[in-house]
């Protein structure tokens, strides 16, 4: 793959993003409203959802029956949503999308449900995303109408950071209704994660990002959503107590065993690549229910934020009594259910491998990240390895490590 | 007067008449009922969720079995084994039984069964809010022949026919590593040692 193209692209990119480009104004009635402290613009991040459902191909070929804040293209539920950003559709290799700190945002929130299940109310909150001034929750859990009109939620983006949108109900939750938003600070400069505050580290510049959306399936739990509203003498409720998780995906795949297209799409929303010294930075959200631990090899990462806090090294903050920043350099780390961390991947040198690293014979290194968690590597009960896994590519060759990070 | 008596060819032209008669009012059903119901839904296929009494199945995968298998030495030289992956949903609340007996493959929808030669189960029983993932083989032709899987649904008089197609299926897709789909033979139990 051509870094040099790709940065091109994402260079153009990030240019149409910081000009502000207006999106699509919403169309039709608008039956309700929820308004937090939005700003009138016409510069409004506009984003639609639809809550939908359907039979989702799973990477054994089976499939599991989800909902989604999104379609794909071909019809099926789109898991996780769509992001809450500008141009989602057009992202290249290395970005995701974004809004910017303080932007107002508007989501179009219909609920495509309605004729399966006229009853469902679901509602719609962002996690950790609160008011700067009140701490509030700027999303509080909101209903969305369940007649299939849209729902308008207007906001002004909050400190940058990543934030998981879902439905409030964990179980609508775990059947797929959730998605991401990325803030990235108001500079319209800046690639750092975040903007520098007290009692925060020094956020490093960053070269590419990328979202990591971990979640668990439960084909089970689809089908008894699937057949509850028509056969109720059929399943029992869904009880949280009787998940029992056979796919683990990041962004909707499950890694090695995917086939062909699967990995292709692996490649792009999830596969770091890059040469010596291209800081990546990673997002990492958990909207599934089971406790993760992403395991890389090759490097350790550098652990920003967790859910938009310092983070801890052994229980204390990773700034020291005298005001001194503390390196959280891990290759493993847990990510809790509903959990946010900021990774830095370094792209240096590999260390202490075997055979040892060789600079004149240095040629591309090839990693894999994969959850400590055993379960999470198979699939469909126990193919292996079919799970929460991927890869990421070093390119060389390797020189003298440069300084990452800024 | 000996009694009248209807000569044996006139009782045979009643007779077909009657029959001519009866074929005429059952097409006449049929065609009533088709299209009040429409034509029947085609078969499930291959990776499709398959309503059952007790929750779903599906067929999720079919292939045929490498000639390097070692299995392979016992076949006759003009047959191959069939692989296919069962899933099985469970939604109910209480354990459902299952056996390998309740699946077959037919060389044709009509077809005589062509019992499992060898499964990953036996036979037990399936917890509630449960799922899990079989496989069977079976000794077909070799050649192009339409294949059809039929599942025995314990509450159902008809067994549940998944169209597999006449192939060619993939040789070896399930095996439990698969190289071929990294093109270079990638392991990360061989490369990406280090911290």
């Amino acid at each position: 793959m051509n870094v040099r193209s790709r940065r091109t692209t994402r260079s153009a990119f990030l240019k149409a993003g910081a000009g502000g480009l207006v999106t699509v104004t919403a169309g039709g009635a608008l039956s309700r409203t929820f308004s937090s402290s939005a700003q009138a613009s016409s510069n409004v991040v506009e984003v639609p959802l639809l809550i939908n459902e359907g039979y989702v191909r799973m990477t054994d070929g089976s499939q599991a029956f989800m909902r989604g804040f999104g379609v794909t293209g071909d019809g099926r539920p789109m898991v996780p949503g769509p992001p809450i950003g500008r141009d989602a559709s057009s992202v290249p290799i290395g970005e995701v999308a974004f809004v910017r700190e303080h932007e107002p945002v508007r989501l179009v929130i219909r609920n495509g449900l309605k004729d399966r299940h006229a009853n469902e109310v679901h509602n719609f909150t962002i996690d950790g995303a609160v008011d700067p001034v009140t701490r509030e929750l700027l999303v509080p859990p909101t209903p969305i109408d369940p007649s299939g009109d849209p729902t308008i939620i207007e906001f002004n983006a909050p400190a940058a950071g990543t934030y998981i949108y879902m439905d409030d109900d964990e179980i609508q939750r775990l059947l797929g209704l959730h998605g991401v938003m990325v803030v990235m600070p108001a500079d319209v400069d800046s690639r750092r994660p975040y903007t520098p505050a007290p009692g925060m580290l020094d956020p490093p510049v960053f070269d590419e990002q990328f979202v990591w959306v971990f979640h668990d399936v439960d084909p089970v739990w689809g089908e008894k959503a699937r057949l509850g509203e028509f056969r109720p003498d059929l399943p029992p409720p869904i009880q949280f107590e009787t998940l029992m998780p056979r796919f683990f995906t990041i962004n909707g795949d499950s890694g090695e065993q995917a086939e062909e297209s699967r990995r292709t799409s692996m490649r792009r929303s999830v596969v770091p690549e890059g040469v010596q010294g291209q800081g990546t930075l990673i997002r990492i959200v958990n909207p599934g229910a089971c406790t993760h631990s992403p395991h890389f090899h090759g490097n350790h990462v550098y652990i920003l934020t967790r859910n938009g806090q310092l983070p801890n090294v052994a229980g204390l903050p990773a700034i020291s009594a005298d005001g001194r920043p503390i390196a959280v350099e891990k290759d493993v780390f847990p990510m809790q259910s509903l959990g946010r961390t900021d990774v830095l991947l370094p792209f240096h040198e590999p260390l202490d491998q075997w055979p040892p690293y060789e600079a004149a014979n240095s040629h591309d290194f090839h990693y894999p990240m994969h959850c400590h968690a055993e379960m999470s590597q198979t699939a469909g009960g126990g193919q292996y390895p079919s799970g929460m896994y991927t890869e990421w590519f070093l390119n060389g060759p390797l020189g003298e490590p440069p300084h990452v990070g800024g | 007067l000996a009694p009248s008596v209807q000569p044996p060819r006139a009782l045979g032209l009643y007779a077909f008449i009657f029959g001519v008669a009866a074929l005429a009012l059952a097409a006449g059903v049929a065609a009533v009922r088709l299209a009040a119901e429409g034509p029947p839904p085609p078969a499930p296929r291959l990776g499709q969720a398959i309503p059952t009494s007790f929750g779903v199945i599906s067929v999720d995968q079919v292939e045929r079995l490498a000639a390097s298998n070692p299995d392979r030495r016992k076949l006759a030289p003009e047959q191959s084994e069939l692989q296919i992956a069962l899933t099985t949903i469970n939604v109910l609340d209480r354990s459902v039984p299952y056996s390998r007996d309740q699946v077959s493959l037919r060389l044709g929808r009509d077809g005589a069964p062509i019992p499992v030669k060898s499964a990953s189960i036996h036979s037990g029983k399936l917890k509630g809010s449960t799922a899990f993932r079989s496989i069977f083989r079976f000794v077909v032709p070799n050649g192009p022949s339409e294949l059809w899987v039929a599942f025995r649904d314990p509450s159902r008089s008809r067994p549940i026919l998944i169209e597999l197609g006449s192939g060619p299926f993939p040789v070896g897709l399930s095996s439990a590593y698969n190289r071929s789909l990294h093109g270079v033979g990638y392991s990360h139990h061989q490369q990406g040692a280090g911290p």
